[in-house]
């Protein structure tokens, strides 16, 4: 069975539609890469599977079961949403912020008490900023600040991760470290990914599966080897490349003639 | 923030508690020696007049102004947290104009001080309402404007009656001059339900100052969440402006000191604002009465000046640190 | 300047003719009504019964009207386009408030300052308060922020405002509650004299500053690519919209939501967004806007004058409203 599966889905921004009739399963223990040209509705369509967009039709089902079954905050012991567009509280520090995360998981009233749980200090170290903690998120750099969002996420300990852009910011060493924790997330705790990637070459590197969208609709879905073909870049991005296997994991990777 | 230093500043909250009390016991507007002030405290005044003085002028006067500064810090640290910018609060987000305006309506229309309260209190709640329908999109702009149009309103209603105009620049700029005891029992009702209310609302408030998506992520509901907490400010600022007037800038003092002293998480922030808030405008008051400024061109001193007029003063400083600090970060 | 207009010139061309009809009407309408006809005769034959009401009282104060509209229209457009915020306006930034506080200080304290002075101490206050909002917008392009400190400036200039006016006598404070609506009644050559030439010499630098600013809307950065000193620019823009503001209230108050309506109506006029195609269309529309709405506010009570302000924002709001539906809340991003 599927963790979060999408029936003719519609998403959208106020009235405007920019994802039609969208069908789409993701598999338990899997990390599924969302890749597409500006505007394609990748995003469009993560943030509202994350039902932080309200949906303009069809269902999103969360462990087979209509999303909106559950209250917002069972649903969010159970799906973690890492958004774009979060903001920086005036004079929070990243202790402040990461611990937001345990709100689901802990409940509003136990909230109200101050507690430092394993898990908010597990997310910490698994993001490098255990030495930052006490730190004002608003005097850090846009990569740190991304991985205390990164952090927060993580803190909220749920068995499905969304992520939006997760690598923006974040120079070379710690994209690599955080595709790496991806993969160990899986790996260790059964964890299922879904993400939005900029960097078609990260997707085929560190995904199971990649969903290429263009103009709201599905063009690829599968493998990186079955999807990441010179015809599929040429229609969903309109670049002609060539596609030959990385040397060091043998995945596609592609170069741009 | 260490331990230590919190206990520091609870320990400073309430001496500065105690002694604006008791300056305002001793001190008040009448001459009346400390020594006959402590008598009554202590029970030993034979003297009704002496009582009528300390227990049913100046406590009144103290308790009101202590608990309406508190009820507009709550009121400004919830705006706050909705809109999230600290610039927000009851003068700046249209609900202050709102309660005006059904003051001087009141005013205008059925005159008497309870009157007045009450309508104050069903125009900043009318307020808030439509504040809450029209401005989903841009609460700030939607607050500004509403604001500038129920000003405008009640600057029409004073041109064709202009017979209140000193009582309504009273409410307008906001006085505790003769709070009564009657005053004191319709606030503190408010007080013990509002502030709880305020600091049950804190968790919520902190996973909402990450932006709206991360929000809805972590569980929280916008709609009800906004909902529940502009009714809260709205009602909090309601019953402060029915009891003290439509007083600027302690909803956004009292919030901006306590995020200096104990940082940005709402747990501690409502609080701390709330105490900061009584405090200042209760100080505030006691500047008020006590100065009084010989004018060129008017014969006699000035005294008495309303308190809303010292909070303005005091706004524009605290206004302008406000200013660069947010630009520093 | 025609060679701007090269596209809509007739609307244009129709707003500029709003203005001689509103000068028209305001000296006609009112208590007793005034033929045309008669008009010229009134004006000129200073034997003519209705002489002092043409030429001492209706005359003096639609031309006040006009040349305040004028000024306030373009204060307003050069601080949206150089702030890139399409709620800018003297009246939201404080400017105006600001220069109220001055004059009520100045009036309710009957301290000693002749007529022809009161602008140049109004724009102190309005640079001191426009220098306060500026620094506190700093570089963000959010209308949420910018309006919160506008409002909080205003806040803190009206409970001032308040405050003075509240040291004065019962008599004092009727008159400034219309100080502070911002008001025409009672406003003669004086006045007019006073403020004209801040306002001509306003008009203009904003004539010659415009190319600036219109690149100043493409960003930053495409300015100074451009050429422009965009820090430079944007210092006289503000100070030149500070001062046109100043110049009104100091003889009419605070005259809000003026500025901030007449450049976006100037905008459907001329369909463009251009600083210089709608300087063309914002000066009669400007004047011609505050004008009818002093006309307005004149007969609308009548016997009971209300303040312009009043009508102006009791108008200004939702016409502001409607002009701004459909565009995106934050028509400029955050920075």
């Amino acid at each position: 069975m599927s963790v979060l599966a999408a029936r003719r889905l519609d998403a959208g921004h106020g009235r405007r539609v920019v994802v039609p009739g969208l069908d789409l399963e993701i598999e338990a223990g899997t990390v599924t890469a969302l890749v597409g040209p500006n505007g394609s509705g990748k995003s469009t369509l993560l943030m509202t599977l994350a039902r932080v967009l309200r949906r303009q039709g069809g269902e999103v089902l969360l462990d087979g079961e209509p999303i909106d079954a559950r209250s917002s905050v069972e649903v969010a012991r159970r799906l973690g949403v890492l958004p774009q567009t979060a903001v920086v509280p005036l004079g929070a520090t990243v202790r402040e912020v990461v611990e937001q995360g345990r709100f689901p998981q802990r409940g509003a009233w136990a909230m109200l008490r101050r507690r430092d749980d394993g898990a908010l200090w597990r997310a910490l170290g698994l993001t490098g900023l255990t030495d930052l903690a006490d730190r004002r998120l608003d005097s850090l750099s846009g990569g740190e600040r991304q991985r205390a969002w990164i952090a927060m996420t993580l803190a909220q300990e749920t068995g499905v991760l969304l992520l939006d852009e997760p690598t923006t910011y974040l120079d070379v060493r710690h994209q690599v470290d955080l595709m790496r924790l991806v993969e160990s997330l899986r790996d260790e705790h059964g964890m299922t990914v879904v993400m939005v990637l900029h960097d078609l070459n990260q997707a085929a590197r560190h995904a199971d599966r990649v969903v290429a969208l263009r103009d709201g609709r599905v063009r690829a879905d599968g493998s990186p080897a079955a999807v990441m073909t010179p015809a599929m870049l040429a229609e969903v991005f309109g670049i002609d490349a060539v596609v030959v296997p990385d040397p060091v994991t043998g995945r596609p990777l592609f170069v741009a003639r | 923030m260490t331990a230590a230093g919190r206990a520091g500043l609870v320990a400073l909250a309430a001496a500065s508690g105690v002694g604006l009390v008791l300056a305002h016991l001793l001190i008040g507007r009448s001459d009346l020696p400390a020594g006959d002030v402590i008598d009554v405290l202590t029970g030993r005044s034979g003297s009704p007049a002496h009582e009528i003085i300390v227990l049913d002028y100046r406590l009144p006067r103290v308790l009101v102004g202590l608990g309406a500064g508190c009820l507009l810090a709550v009121s400004g640290v919830l705006v706050q947290a909705v809109v999230r910018n600290p610039l927000a609060e009851p003068s700046t987000t249209g609900v202050g104009a709102g309660a005006a305006l059904a003051v001087v309506a009141s005013l205008v229309w059925w005159p008497g001080h309870e009157r007045a309260q009450a309508a104050a209190l069903v125009g900043a709640v009318a307020t808030g309402a439509v504040l809450y329908v029209v401005g989903r999109r841009a609460l700030a702009v939607a607050g500004v404007l509403l604001g500038a149009v129920l000003a405008a309103v009640t600057s029409l209603l004073l041109v064709v009656d202009s017979a209140p105009i000193g009582t309504v620049l009273r409410w307008l700029v906001g006085s505790l001059n003769a709070r009564t005891p009657e005053d004191w029992a319709r606030l503190w009702p408010w007080l013990v339900v509002l502030v709880p209310l305020a600091w049950l609302l804190a968790a919520h408030l902190n996973v909402w100052a990450l932006g709206d998506a991360a929000a809805v992520g972590l569980g929280v509901r916008p709609g009800l969440l906004v909902a529940v907490v502009l009714l809260t400010a709205v009602v909090a600022a309601a019953t402060a402006i029915a009891a003290a007037g439509a007083v600027a800038f302690v909803g956004l003092v009292a919030p901006h000191v306590a995020r200096m002293l104990v940082g940005a998480d709402h747990r501690v922030l409502v609080p701390a604002s709330a105490v900061l808030g009584a405090l200042l405008l209760s100080l505030a008051d006691l500047v008020a009465f006590s100065v009084s400024v010989r004018l060129p061109g008017v014969a006699t001193d000035v005294s008495g000046v309303p308190v809303g007029a010292v909070t303005a003063l005091l706004g524009a400083p605290v206004l302008v640190s406000l200013i660069r600090r947010e630009n520093r970060a | 300047m025609i060679i701007i207009l090269n596209r809509r010139r007739w609307p244009v061309a129709v707003a500029w003719t709003a203005v001689p009809l509103a000068l028209v009407l305001a000296t006609c309408l009112g208590d007793p009504v005034v033929r045309p006809s008669t008009v010229a005769a009134a004006l000129l034959d200073p034997g003519h019964p209705l002489h002092p009401a043409v030429r001492e009282v209706r005359l003096p104060r639609a031309v006040l009207g006009c040349l305040a509209g004028a000024g306030l229209g373009v204060s307003g457009l050069l601080l949206q386009d150089v702030l890139r915020n399409p709620i800018a306006g003297p009246e939201l930034l404080g400017v105006s408030s600001g220069a109220a506080v001055v004059t009520v200080t100045i009036v309710v304290l009957g301290l000693a300052v002749p007529v022809a002075l009161l602008p140049y101490a109004a724009l102190g206050g309005a640079l001191v308060a426009g220098a306060l909002v500026l620094l506190a917008i700093g570089r963000t392009r959010s209308p949420d922020h910018v309006a919160l400190v506008g409002a909080a400036v205003s806040a803190a200039c009206g409970g001032l405002v308040v405050a003075v006016v509240g040291l004065g006598t019962q008599g004092n404070v009727v008159v400034l509650f219309r100080y502070l609506l911002g008001s025409l009644a009672a406003r003669g050559w004086t006045h007019v004299e006073a403020v004209a030439p801040w306002l001509l010499l306003g008009v203009l630098a904003a004539v010659l500053l415009a190319r600036r600013v219109e690149a100043l809307a493409l960003g930053d950065d495409v300015a100074a690519g451009l050429g422009v000193a965009v820090v430079r620019t944007r210092l006289a823009a503000v100070a030149v919209a500070a001062a046109l503001a100043a110049a009104v209230a100091s003889v009419c108050g605070p005259v809000a939501f003026v500025a901030l309506l007449a450049p976006h109506l100037a905008r459907r006029v001329v369909g463009r967004v251009g600083t210089r195609p709608v300087l063309v269309a914002v000066v009669p529309i400007g004047a011609a806007l505050l004008a009818a709405a002093d006309l307005v506010s004149r007969l609308v009570l009548y016997p009971v004058e209300v303040p312009v302000g009043v009508a102006t924002t009791l108008v200004g709001v939702p016409a502001l409203v409607l002009t701004l539906r459909g565009r995106a809340p934050v028509t400029a991003g955050r920075a």
